[in-house]
């Protein structure tokens, strides 16, 4: 049997209900997932909740899917950005948690000034360009997969990192970003 | 500049990229199922 029949059989067992199944597909996903909600909310407390979250909501509503297992991992990062999203809209988050962020300040004794630069200004940057910069620089995820997961059009996605990108470093060239 | 950006997501997750440094005890590591939704996720 080949991968890709095995990983067919496994996507039909957990549409039909079964939990391992389920589990099996979604087991490689949960760091990157893990990762992208640390990025976006700041907290592993609240990362832990919001993939834990966005399982359940993707247990519930794999069928979106179709059965198209190429694009699971796009589909559960984006239901990931979607929890964190609405973590950040719950009336406590902006109160509690911006004020602990606040106070995040980490010494940059020992660190190179240009890369906490960096993680501050990946801090400061909107939610889309956090999530386009994390998928395609950090997951190394095709432009095609980073455009589901931020639910654009290709050409929406490309313009999007090529912004986050300049965003962080004004005047680099769209080849330099783009270059793959 | 992937690199750059690479490096500042590795410290903001408090983690080594997947690619540099492979988890060596994945079963460590217990991962949440829809059929036990109180477990906490990987980390």
């Amino acid at each position: 049997m080949t991968l890709a029949m095995a990983e067919d059989t496994t996507l039909r067992e957990a549409l039909a209900g079964d939990p391992t199944a389920f589990d099996a597909l979604l087991a490689p996903l949960y760091d990157p997932g893990y990762r992208l909600a640390v990025v976006l909310l700041g907290d592993r407390a609240e990362a832990e909740d919001a993939v834990q979250e966005a399982a359940l909501k993707a247990w519930a509503r794999l069928g979106q899917l179709r059965g198209d297992r190429t694009r699971l991992r796009a589909w559960f990062l984006s239901v990931v950005a979607n929890e964190c999203r609405m973590s950040r809209r719950r009336p406590w988050w902006s109160v509690i948690r911006r004020a602990e962020l606040d106070g995040q300040k980490r010494s940059p004794e020992g660190i190179a000034i240009h890369e906490v630069d960096l993680r501050r200004a990946i801090a400061r940057l909107p939610e889309e360009d956090k999530v386009a910069l994390f998928t395609y620089f950090y997951l190394d995820l095709p432009l095609e997969e980073v455009a589901r997961v931020l639910r654009v059009p290709l050409g929406t996605a490309k313009s999007r990192v090529y912004r986050a990108a300049r965003r962080l470093r004004p005047g680099v060239a769209l080849e330099e970003v783009l270059d793959r | 500049m992937r690199d750059d950006i690479r490096r500042a997501f590795d410290e903001m997750t408090d983690a080594p990229h997947p690619a540099d440094e492979p988890d060596p005890d994945p079963a460590a590591h217990p991962t949440p199922t829809p059929s036990s939704p109180a477990q906490s996720c990987p980390h």
